[in-house]
Parts: C-alpha cells; structure tokens; sequence
C-alpha cells in the first residue's frame, strides 16, 4: 500500500510539476490532457512575482454619463481601498484587490502568443500604422479578448458601486480608465523628485450600458 | 568477490526494508502536521472574519460579481460552489456563518477528519464566489487540505472531543492499521507540494531580470499596494538589502528541497521559511498567504515544537509555582493535578 500510494503520489506531482514548467515544445503538446486531470482541484500556480514583478503604480479610474448626455469627472476607485489594505498588518481588507486582480488579467495575455508578437513587432507596427484606429492597440486572440472583456466588464461593476452619487445616483453609461504610473528606476532613486513630472500612460476602455451590467 | 557484493547487497536491501517498514509502523510529524491544521483553520478562519463587514458585497447573491458571471464561471471550470444553490440572503447568510464555523472548529481540533473535509468544501465555495480577491496562499490552503485528511493531524493541538475517539475505536482493524503509512503518505505530500512552490517560484525568479539585476525587492516593496507606508522604505531604500534581500529570496527558494532533504538542514530550512514569510506577512500585508506558507513548513519542525511546548510547560509551571509561593495558595488540588496528568498523557 505504502508502495502503491507513493507511486500515485508520484505520478500526481508529476504531472503538477509538468503543468508549472515552461513552455517547451513537450508542454505545448500535451499541456491540455495534463489540465484534463488537473482542473480544477489540483490547478496552481507558483509564479509569484516572478519572473517579472509588477514595478509600478497602477490602478483604473471611472467617469459616467449621465441622461442629459453630459460626462462626471474621474472618479478614483482604486485609492482609498489601497490605503486601507496599507493600514493593518493583520489580514488587511482584500478590497484592493478587486482592482488590481482583474488588471492583471486584462494584461496577462498568452505568452506563447507574446513571444510571436515580440518577434513579428515590426510587423505589428507597420500593420497598426495602416489602421486608422488602432493606434497603440495589440489585437488579440479570442481567448485573450474574452478574458479581457470579462474583466472590464467587472470593472465596471465594481466602479458603478464605487461611485453611487454620480449623476444623482442615476448613471446611464460608465467608462473605464486603466492608469499606469511609472515609479523612478532605481538608476534614478536618488534623483530628487520631480513634482507633476511623472510618465503616466493610460488605456480607456469602451463605454458600457449600466443597464446591462446590473 | 562475488559472496561480498551479494553480501552487500543483501544489506543494503534489508536496510531499505526496515527504512519501509519504518514508514509503516511509526508516523512521522505527528505534531507538525497538528500545527499545519491549526494554523490553516486559523487562516481559514480569518478569511471569512476579515471580510465579514463587506460579505454581502464580496459574496452575496447580489456581491460585486454578477450572479449570471458566477455561474457562467462554475459551469465552464466544471466545479461547484455552495453559494451558487440560492439567491436568497438567509441561505447566504447561513452558508457563509456555518463556513466561519467550520473554519474555527478545524483550529481547535473539535470534529475531526470529517470536519475537515466539510470545511474545504465551504472553503472552495466561497473562493469560487470572488475569484479575484485570491492568491497563492488560498492556492495551496486548497491543495493542502485534502493532503492534510490522510495525516493524523488531530492527534495533538486538539480539544479532547469524546466522540471521534469512539468513531476511531470502532473502526475496523484493517482500517487502522493503514492509518500510519496513510499519515506517512499525506506528510510526503505536504512536502513535495510545498517543495514545488518554492522551487517553481524560484526558479522562474532566476529568469526575471530584476531579479538577476538584484532590484526586484526595490521594484517590489515600492507598488503601492504591497508597500507600508514609513517602513518599506527603510529597506528599499538600502542598496545593500535591496541586493542581499533580492538574491537570499531567490538562493533560498531554489535550494528549499536540498534543505529538507538533509535531516540536519531541514530545521534550519523551515525556519528560515518562516523569518521569510513573515517579513512578507509585515512587509507586504500578506498575512494570510505568509501564514498559509508557514503551516506547511511546521510539518518540518515537530521535534522543535515538541522542545518548545516542553519548555512553554516548565515555564508555565514555575512561574504558577512561585505566584502559590507567593500568595500562600494551597498546593495543587486533586482536579487541577488528574487534568495536568492527562493533557500531558495526550502531549
């Protein structure tokens, strides 16, 4: 029994370590049956903060339309629960979470896919050129624009929540901002700060019915 | 030349055997994995305790994620939440207290093995309801807890419960006496599993180039969500922490297996975990992934555990001795003295 149940337990780590291994040309094949049997009690991930950590200062900003046609200004959503999770030590509020969680997962996109687009970039860039619209955009596979979608969706959500006296608590459309603040490199750590000078990038997301997200 | 390699052999062979027949007969950190259900209850227990003000918007039938998306969800990962049985609040509210139960019954031992399963499935229900405020530590408390049923990890830490000492009296002979190679098996689970996040995690951190640059920390402790505030800048503003820090975490994580592999390391191993985790816990304000973490290392450190209830028992001892001597109390009753001699018959 001991024997039997080692081997199992063998087989099992086996097949857990497998799902945590690079992308090899082993896992590109048979990846699939492998999550057949792992999903969804045994899934796990173990890449934290790794291989690459997030190093900057992000969050997502809200604005609605209101009946009259007319825009409120940004609502910060992020903030104050990231301030919260900053006061305790003992299991802080996971508020923040609901902002930064869904973040991740609008920027996670597939890496094999990131590996061909890093490749073909020049490409890429010419294409997005010739497109009137989409400036800076990155098109993306079903999959990934589905997870994407998902996510703003939830945004949205939670923002509408977030702001209850926009437009006298009767908002018709919601827009979400995703902002990107870049912190000083550490070649530049002790370079005095310049107020007002930081890089920001911003991505908006499209308008959203609030009816249909209720 | 022949005679002295079977000889040799033969050895060897009947060395291993006594090693299997040691894994069949004598369980293995007993009192480690005790720690390791008490801690992850606890965590569990936490869980729920610090969203209780918010419950209803993380979690109820009308919470920040939308009903339809949740099932959407349950229905295409295949699985099943308890929350998902009904919109109605009483049904809610009662779900999600009985989980909170559950989770502090599973910290104080009462219940037993069939609690603790009870408790994973309110567990995976709740974590299934917001899939966003998760992280590695719900990640491995979920893997875990299944580990944790084949182990005894109600022999010790536990209130005295009658009746799963009756149950366990009852069980068939056959049944209990796979009771220790089981232990033995889920014990070599929690520690492969916990091996593999430390070396998965580390070895992708050797990939990273912050991390072979000997930033990452300064990248790291400086996001504003995993910062606190007045502190983390008192070592991320250090070069030399920022660098030691930095490769200590990824050398550490990579050569965790050899750590517990050599009997003479595995203690300094699992400490060293623990001092890691918790300057997590304080640093980043990840308390429940650093304490989840460290109830899987407590299965590396029965024998200090037992050295230092021993010693927690002598100075509780001596310290009552003098406040009698002190106060002129009488000396120990009766009930005091059979109560003492039984709980240290169950240590």
């Amino acid at each position: 029994m001991l024997l039997g149940g080692a081997a199992l337990l063998g087989l099992h780590f086996a097949l857990a370590s497998f799902s945590q291994a690079p992308a090899t040309p082993l896992k590109v094949q048979h990846f699939d049956k492998v999550k057949g049997y792992l999903n969804p009690y045994f899934v796990q991930n173990w890449m934290l903060f790794a291989p690459d950590p997030l190093a900057d200062d992000r969050g997502v900003l809200a604005r609605a339309q209101c009946q009259d046609g007319s825009v409120t200004d940004y609502h910060d959503v992020t903030t104050s629960y990231v301030r919260k999770a900053q006061a305790s030590r003992f299991f802080p509020s996971r508020m923040s979470r609901l902002v930064s969680a869904p973040m991740q997962s609008i920027n996670a996109t597939d890496p094999l896919l990131d590996r061909l687009r890093e490749k073909h970039k020049d490409d890429i860039a010419k294409d997005q050129k010739d497109q009137k619209d989409g400036e800076g955009k990155v098109r993306l596979m079903p999959e990934e624009q589905k997870a994407q979608d998902n996510a703003v969706r939830f945004l949205s959500r939670y923002s509408l929540t977030q702001m209850p006296d926009a437009c006298g608590g009767d908002p018709q459309r919601i827009q979400v901002r995703m902002y990107v603040r870049e912190l000083p490199p550490w070649s530049k750590r002790n370079a005095p700060a310049k107020a007002g000078k930081d890089t920001v990038q911003v991505q908006d997301f499209d308008w959203l019915k609030v009816g249909e997200l209720r | 030349m022949i005679t002295s390699f079977r000889a040799r052999l033969h050895a060897r062979t009947s060395r291993s055997l006594t090693s299997l027949d040691r894994l069949g007969s004598t369980s293995f950190a007993v009192l480690g994995v005790s720690g390791t259900r008490v801690l992850l209850g606890f965590v569990g227990f936490m869980f729920y305790a610090s969203q209780y003000a918010d419950r209803h918007y993380l979690f109820g039938p009308s919470g920040v994620e939308s009903w339809s998306r949740f099932l959407t969800v349950l229905d295409e990962t295949g699985t099943f939440s308890l929350y998902a049985v009904s919109t109605s609040t009483a049904w809610f509210e009662l779900v999600f207290h009985l989980g909170m139960l559950l989770a502090l019954a599973v910290t104080l031992g009462v219940g037993g093995r069939p609690v603790l399963a009870l408790h994973w499935v309110f567990l995976w229900s709740v974590y299934q309801r917001d899939q966003f405020l998760l992280d590695g530590g719900d990640n491995l408390a979920y893997l875990v807890i299944p580990m944790l049923m084949l182990t005894r990890c109600y022999d010790r830490l536990s209130l005295p419960s009658g009746l799963a000492g009756r149950v366990k009296d009852r069980l068939p002979a056959g049944l209990r006496a796979a009771q220790t190679p089981l232990h033995n098996l889920g014990v070599l689970a929690i520690a492969a599993q916990i091996c593999l996040v430390y070396v998965t995690s580390g070895l992708y951190k050797v990939q990273g180039k912050l991390w072979q640059d000997g930033t990452a920390l300064f990248y790291i402790m400086r996001i504003p969500e995993f910062e606190l505030p007045g502190f983390s800048r008192l070592v991320y503003e250090n070069d030399l922490l920022v660098i030691a820090g930095t490769y200590a975490t990824t050398l550490f994580l990579v050569y965790f297996p050899l750590g517990v592999l050599v009997p003479k390391l595995r203690p300094w191993a699992a400490v060293a975990s623990i001092g890691f985790h918790l300057s997590i816990a304080f640093f980043m304000g990840l308390t429940g992934f650093a304490l989840t973490m460290v109830a899987c290392d407590l299965i590396f450190l029965s024998r200090p555990l037992a050295a230092g209830i021993r010693l927690a028992g002598r100075v509780r001892d001596r310290v009552a001795a003098s406040v009698r001597e002190r106060a002129g109390w009488p000396e120990q009753s009766a009930v005091t003295a059979t109560r003492t001699a039984s709980a240290e018959n169950a240590g």
